[in-house]
């Protein structure tokens, strides 16, 4: 799914927090965006994944605006488009199958959501494939918070993959994770966009994840652009310049 | 980002000396209130030790023992028994099945604030009417829990004439009230980011209140549910004085007839009833925790 975004500005309680962006990103692109903390990076993303609205410009995904769309055309475009958060943001009763398979509850009759949920938990098929794809699919009928933070994260990413979306956001997935697992993880989501290419957008703490996983970068500073550059060209000073005094991961 | 607090040390001295003035203010307040409902509610506490009270509490006391035993009683009372356990329950369960609908459209993450709403710029005619369910639910969660149930018996008793159909209808009504609002509050309550990302996915309201609000709130809703079912069979008890049936009836009987006797067996049986309910309740409780 291509990404465009115009002169998008958003603001919270009279406070810009993006300010005139601009960007586009190709059908099948992996791009990392980077930044400070506040510098906006989940305001963007929840602006593409059209969570909130923006107070001006426009977004086109796959050539269509969404901005000022009604509430059930929002809703077909959200089928579309999967988000990976920071905390797994499952449900923590339910069992790993029934939180994969919600991925999918756009496209559900409501009958359909509820005879899976009540009765017995449809589509075992396509769940055994994407937990296999994230690692995880001897737990496919654990409980979900029996699970560590590491594996939480591979069912949500698993959810995410299942809703068989063409863009996938991803919010800093692996802040709370050891670098190791998140190293596996974003294999798997870069394999993921490779494979089927699918437009990856992910938010990224490490830089070093950033670097050595992604083509492109682009990196928000107080709300706008600082520099959208192909990873040779990001520089030590670049980034120096970007963090400040603050500069942190690699 | 960072935010300029301001200090000016003139206005929280201020402000200091105007607490301790409101303070002296809510405590007088206070103290007429007290002394003024003593006044004017007439109460007698010289009633308590005076020579009447004392012998009608002797005699009430006394006469409580032995409990009534034979076998006539207590084949007589199961029936009135049953019928205070089956009013509470169908009461309680009628009081969840009205409390549903109306606490999804009196809970407002789900109507006019949060994810389902951001963004829309509507005009204030659209925004009324989409808050106008909201509004109503409200009302009448408001009316049924301002009546109390027992209120709401005699009114049954009056519509459906004597027995325990009065009751039931009572106590789902005062505890689709109570319920309602607890429900709509539990729900409004629960982590919205899984329900951020179950919205986030495509899923319509419906699909995020089955996958995400009710599995998120579901231990909150069985135990106050449970523990409104155990008021419910004191409410029935109660109930039953006014004509609604069960073992309250009976034991409006005896305290009339001055049988204390009997008195002293029904309410051992509410205290098993109470008791028994107390286990259930803490079973099903840990089974769905």
């Amino acid at each position: 799914m291509e990404v465009s975004v115009n002169n998008l500005q958003k603001g919270f309680g009279g406070e810009a927090v993006i300010k005139a962006v601009s960007l586009t990103v190709k059908e099948g692109e992996r791009v990392a965006v980077i930044g400070p903390n506040g510098s906006g990076k989940t305001t963007l993303l929840r602006l593409l994944n059209l969570m909130i609205f923006p107070d001006q410009g426009s977004i086109e995904l796959a050539g269509k605006k969404v901005t000022g769309l009604g509430v059930r055309e929002a809703r077909t475009v959200r089928r579309g488009i999967a988000t990976v958060y920071q905390s797994h943001n499952l449900i923590p009763r339910f069992k790993v199958i029934n939180n994969v398979l919600s991925g999918k509850l756009g496209s559900w009759s409501t009958s359909k959501a509820l005879f899976s949920l009540l009765i017995k938990p449809l589509e075992e098929v396509g769940v055994r494939e994407v937990l296999e794809m994230t690692g995880i699919e001897d737990k496919i009928y654990w409980r979900t918070d029996r699970l560590s933070g590491g594996q939480q994260q591979r069912v949500a990413i698993a959810r995410a993959l299942f809703q068989d979306p063409n863009l996938l956001l991803a919010d800093e997935p692996f802040a709370s994770l050891d670098p190791r697992s998140g190293e596996k993880l974003i294999e798997i989501l870069v394999g993921w966009s490779k494979q089927k290419n699918k437009t990856l957008i992910v938010t990224l703490h490490h830089l070093e994840f950033a670097l050595a996983n992604f083509p492109r970068i682009i990196a928000l500073k107080n709300g706008t652009i600082f520099f959208d550059l192909p990873t040779g060209q990001v520089t030590p000073e670049r980034l120096q310049q970007l963090y400040g005094d603050d500069h942190q991961g690699a | 980002m960072q935010k300029k607090v301001p200090s000016y040390p003139f206005v929280v001295h201020q402000e200091s000396r105007y607490d301790s003035t409101l303070k002296g203010l809510l405590i007088l307040g206070g103290l007429l209130i007290l002394g003024g409902s003593y006044e004017i509610s007439e109460i007698d506490i010289s009633l308590l030790w005076s020579e009447e009270g004392a012998e009608g509490a002797r005699d009430f006391l006394l006469g409580l023992y032995p409990p009534e035993y034979s076998r006539e009683f207590l084949g007589f009372v199961i029936k009135p028994t049953l019928d205070t356990l089956f009013i509470a329950i169908l009461g309680t369960l009628l009081g969840v099945f009205i409390a549903i609908p109306l606490s999804l459209l009196a809970t407002s993450s789900l109507v006019h604030r949060g994810i389902f709403s951001s963004g829309k710029a509507d005009s204030a005619l659209k925004r009324l009417l989409r808050i106008a369910p909201f509004i109503m639910a409200r009302g009448v969660l408001n009316l049924f829990r301002s009546i109390p149930e027992l209120i709401w018996a005699l009114i049954f008793v009056r519509a459906v004439g004597l027995g325990p159909l009065a009751g039931v209808l009572a106590l789902g009504i005062a505890y689709a009230g109570v319920l309602g609002k607890l429900y709509s509050e539990i729900l409004d309550s629960v982590d919205p980011k899984p329900i951020e990302a179950l919205h986030a996915s495509g899923a319509s309201k419906m699909k995020v209140v089955l996958y995400g609000y009710i599995p998120l709130a579901l231990p909150d809703l069985t135990a106050y549910t449970l523990y409104r079912w155990e008021c419910g069979i004191r409410a029935a008890v109660v109930l039953g004085f006014v004509g609604a049936g069960g073992i309250g009836q009976e034991l409006e009987l005896s305290m009339r007839m001055f049988d204390y006797r009997e008195v002293a067996t029904l309410l051992i049986i509410l205290c098993l009833l109470v008791g028994m309910a107390d286990i259930i309740s803490g079973w099903l409780r840990r089974k769905i925790i």
